[in-house]
Formats: structure tokens, C-alpha cells, sequence
């Protein structure tokens, strides 16, 4: 913990080779946070790039009172639904799924397999709040208590949103697959 | 047998947690295996837990960046923004200019709230707002240039005489030189003694000054100062910089034909706006009707920007052009 605190630190006063250990330690971490909420490969390099840039302005604030995982992960998870929610704002401006830039990503089409329709689509028919944290909860493994610091909202806010976001999803997925098999029977 | 909603619960997030590729103790297998005996209704709903918990992993193809890449983007650009602030930026697109928009979103919803009637007019009110996909400002709502593209940023059509004047620009333009690290920093206006005398503005006093305007809603202020700028300063890069500002600002107002001609003056010479300037001309020749002379300027864009965030909508409407 200390050595990570000292290269962190040094990190945080550009000493390049703490700077590219940092980076090269957090990215797979961070790129996972990015992948999960952006459906568009591009946006997900772009906003993984502009969570670990944020780490880097960051460096100089660590304690070394958490992991350096651990601490990077709120910076990022942060930096990442603001871009994703940037992205949603301009997605409604330009009708972006209406204008044939859609893309499914193969591993997204490769876990929808078993599903009536891609996973995004229901996830999309979510309120934001609970589609984050259902993001968080299952696609991440972030617990209630990292969720609720991550968002700021209390513990038992996010109990509630997973709660209604499940059951939500549940509702919407049994319907598909209710309505997929009358249309097979019929 | 109904399950309960606890149970149901931590089901899931034992499915979604295998699909993390994370190991179960031998208590969690069992109970997962037990409540799937009893509870085959909801193996339906496996497949929605599994694909959650698959949802941040690598995508494979060319689609996705490289770590490596990544990487080298990351710290290139940091290290350009803070230790070596004239660098260009590297990222593929405009991320690292992603905090400064935000910040200048949010003070241009201001303007636009404050905005009611444009100085340009009223757009035609049947006319478009969107142009199949490409982002418009819509009707009062005037932007300044985004941030800069990297494919903006080594536009190959700019010599290298003009490298140096490039990247003035972008230091005068772009959002990322308007930044400290991690967060937004006002544009901070021109000194009292240059609002007070303006025989003593310079190009940059002029330019700063039309953005603060622009960010506070006074767009028609905000056109005065830009065009002040290309009056006394015509060589300048500033008012090259206005020159694509007054051009968005025409298109969102209404005047095409204006917007239009703003663009082409910019794209007769070179620059780092290209990018947004191409894409404004094809704006404005959509709006003026003018197909033949949009699809051939996005043919233009598309050779020049292939890999631009808005090559894919342009690229669609070359394989169903309106018949408009």
C-alpha cells in the first residue's frame, strides 16, 4: 500500500514511469466500466480515455486510505456516467438510433443470446437511476454501500432502485418471452 | 412455488457474478442449482442475468481501441495537456475536451433560454431541425466550434507552414487550453481597459470576448464581436476561428445562405476547424436544397474524415439520399 501511495503520488507529479504503471494498472478496471454502460464501442474507448485522464489529474489528491483500485474505481465510474449521460443528451439531439449508427457490440449480441431482445434494449426501457445501478450491481459487482457513494444517494436509495429496476427487467423479459411463445404456438 | 424476492435476488446476482467470470463457494453453487430445481420458471430469466454480467467485457474486433493504444493515447495526451500545454491533443476524439463542453453546454443553455429571437431571423419553421442525423444547433441555439478532433488536429490539408498557426488556434479555440485539470475554467473576458478602449482589443480580446458573450446568451453581442474580429483582424487566426463561429451561429439561426458562405471562406484557406466547417457547409447545402452539392460535399468529408464520429450518419445518407 505504501509503494502504490509513493508512485501514485509520484504519478500525480508526472514522473512518467508512475504515470504509465498507473494507467497500465487501472485500464483493463476502467475500460470494464466503460464497456458496461456504452453501448457504442467508440464511446466506450472515448469515455475509458477521459476516465483514466481524469485518474491522472487526480493522482496528486490520493491518500492512500483505499485501494489504489478501489479509489480509482469511484473516479472512473463518475467520469464514466457523465459521459455516458453527455452521450445520451446528444444521442436524443441527433436521433442517433434512428439514423442507422447503431451498433451491437459481439460480446453484447453474444450475452443477449438467450434473451427475446438484446440486454440493452430492456436496459434502455429503464429509468436512468435504476439502469445504473443495476449496471453497477451485476455488470460491475459494485455492493449497495459502493454504489450509493459512487452516486450519492444513500444505501437505501439504491436498495430501492435495484429493486424496482429488477423487477421492472423481470416484468419486461417474461412479457417477450410470453409473447414469443404465443407467437410460436400460434 | 412463487420464490421469494430474496431468494430470486440473490440467485441473480450469483448468475450475473458467475457470468463475471467469478468463482462461487460450494454453499452459493448449491443454493443456485437448488432454486433452479425448484423454480424453473425463471430460467427464462438466466439469460438476462448472465448477459448483465457480461456486459463489460471485451468486445473484440477492430471495433474497440487496443490497451496498448489506449494507453499510449492517454498518457500522450496528458502529458500535452499539462506539461507541454501547446501539444496537440491524441485522443481519437474529442474526450479530452469532454470537460470543457460539458461546461460550455452548460453555459450555453443559458444563452439559448435567453436567446428567444435570433439576429438571422426565424429559420423557415417547416424546415428541419435535424439533418438526418447530423447535430444542428437548433433554432437560436448557437454553439461555438466544438472541441477539437484529433483527425481536426492533423487535418493533412494545412501545410506545414501553417502548424504553427494551427495550433495557436487551437489554444485560442479549444476548450482543453481553457481548462484546469479535472475542472471547468471560465473564459475569463477581456480586461476593462480593452472593453474600455476598443482601438486597444486585440484579435484574442475580440475572440474571448464574443465566447463570453456567447456563454452568457448574448448571441447577438456574440456576432458583433466575432465580426469586429474579421473587420480589424481579417488575416488573423482568430477571426479564422470566427469565421466557422458565425457559420453555426447563420445555420442556427436560419440563414443557410450566410452559413454558408462563412463556411467557405474558412475552407478556402486551411486550418484546424476543417472538420467542422465541411460539416457545416453540408448543413447549410442541405438546408438550402441544394443535394447535388451536399451529397458531393459528403463525399469531400467523408474522403477527408473517415474516421469521423459523424462518418457513419453520412455515409447512410449517401446510400438513401432524400429526394428532396
Amino acid at each position: 500500500m505504501a509503494l502504490d501511495r509513493e508512485r501514485v503520488r509520484l504519478a500525480g507529479e508526472g514522473e512518467p514511469k508512475a504515470q504509465t504503471w498507473l494507467v497500465a494498472r487501472l485500464l483493463p478496471r476502467v475500460r470494464k466500466i466503460a464497456r458496461a454502460f456504452l453501448r457504442h464501442s467508440a464511446d466506450a474507448d472515448d469515455a475509458a480515455q477521459l476516465a483514466l485522464l481524469e485518474i491522472l489529474r487526480s493522482a496528486s489528491t490520493y491518500r492512500g486510505e483505499a485501494s489504489v483500485e478501489g479509489w480509482a474505481k469511484c473516479i472512473a465510474v463518475r467520469a464514466v456516467l457523465r459521459f455516458a449521460q453527455e452521450e445520451r443528451r446528444r444521442d436524443r439531439l441527433i436521433d442517433r438510433n434512428e439514423s442507422g449508427e447503431d451498433e451491437t457490440a459481439p460480446s453484447d449480441e453474444r450475452a443477449s443470446e438467450a434473451l427475446p431482445r438484446e440486454l440493452r434494449a430492456y436496459l434502455e426501457e429503464l429509468a436512468e437511476p435504476q439502469r445504473n445501478a443495476l449496471i453497477l450491481h451485476h455488470a460491475l459487482g459494485h455492493s449497495v454501500d459502493e454504489i450509493a457513494e459512487m452516486t450519492d444517494v444513500s444505501p437505501e436509495t439504491v436498495k430501492s432502485r435495484l429493486r424496482l429496476g429488477t423487477a421492472a427487467l423481470r416484468k419486461k423479459v417474461q412479457q417477450d418471452i410470453a409473447i414469443g411463445r404465443r407467437r410460436s404456438l400460434g | 412455488m412463487r420464490a421469494s424476492t430474496t431468494d430470486e435476488d440473490r440467485w441473480a446476482a450469483l448468475v450475473s457474478r458467475e457470468a463475471r467470470g467469478e468463482t462461487l463457494t460450494c454453499e452459493e453453487d448449491d443454493f443456485r442449482r437448488r432454486f433452479e430445481d425448484r423454480h424453473p420458471e425463471t430460467s427464462g430469466e438466466r439469460g438476462l442475468w448472465e448477459a448483465l454480467g457480461a456486459l463489460g467485457d471485451p468486445r473484440g474486433g477492430e471495433a474497440e481501441m487496443s490497451d496498448e493504444a489506449m494507453l499510449e493515447r492517454v498518457l500522450s495526451s496528458h502529458r500535452a495537456a499539462f506539461v507541454r500545454p501547446r501539444s496537440k491533443p491524441l485522443l481519437r476524439r474529442s474526450v479530452a475536451g469532454g470537460f470543457a463542453a460539458i461546461a460550455l453546454a452548460a453555459a450555453l443553455v443559458l444563452a439559448v433560454a435567453a436567446e428567444l429571437v435570433g439576429p438571422f431571423g426565424s429559420p423557415d419553421p417547416g424546415e428541419d431541425k435535424k439533418l438526418d442525423g447530423i447535430e444542428e444547433a437548433p433554432k437560436n441555439h448557437a454553439l461555438p466550434p466544438p472541441p477539437l478532433d484529433v483527425d481536426v488536429a492533423v487535418d493533412a490539408d494545412a501545410g506545414v507552414d501553417a502548424a504553427e498557426a494551427r495550433e495557436d488556434a487551437q489554444e485560442a479555440e479549444s476548450p482543453l487550453n481553457s481548462l484546469e485539470p479535472g475542472e471547468p475554467k471560465r473564459i475569463e473576458a477581456p480586461s476593462k481597459e480593452g472593453r474600455g478602449n476598443p482601438a486597444s482589443e486585440s484579435a484574442d480580446d475580440l475572440l474571448k470576448s464574443a465566447q463570453v458573450h456567447l456563454g452568457e446568451g448574448r448571441t447577438a453581442s456574440a456576432i458583433e464581436a466575432y465580426k469586429k474580429l474579421l473587420a480589424r483582424y481579417p488575416g488573423s487566426v482568430e477571426a479564422r476561428v470566427a469565421l466557422v463561429s458565425l457559420g453555426q451561429l447563420s445555420l442556427g439561426g436560419g440563414d443557410a445562405a450566410g452559413a454558408l458562405r462563412y463556411f467557405e471562406r474558412y475552407l478556402a484557406g486551411s486550418g484546424p476547424l476543417g472538420m467542422e466547417a465541411r460539416l457545416g457547409r453540408i448543413q447549410a447545402l442541405r438546408r438550402l436544397g441544394r443535394t447535388g452539392d451536399e451529397l458531393a460535399a459528403i463525399h469531400d468529408f467523408l474522403a477527408r474524415h473517415p474516421d469521423s464520429v459523424h462518418a457513419p450518419r453520412l455515409r447512410s445518407r449517401l446510400e438513401a439520399p432524400p429526394s428532396k
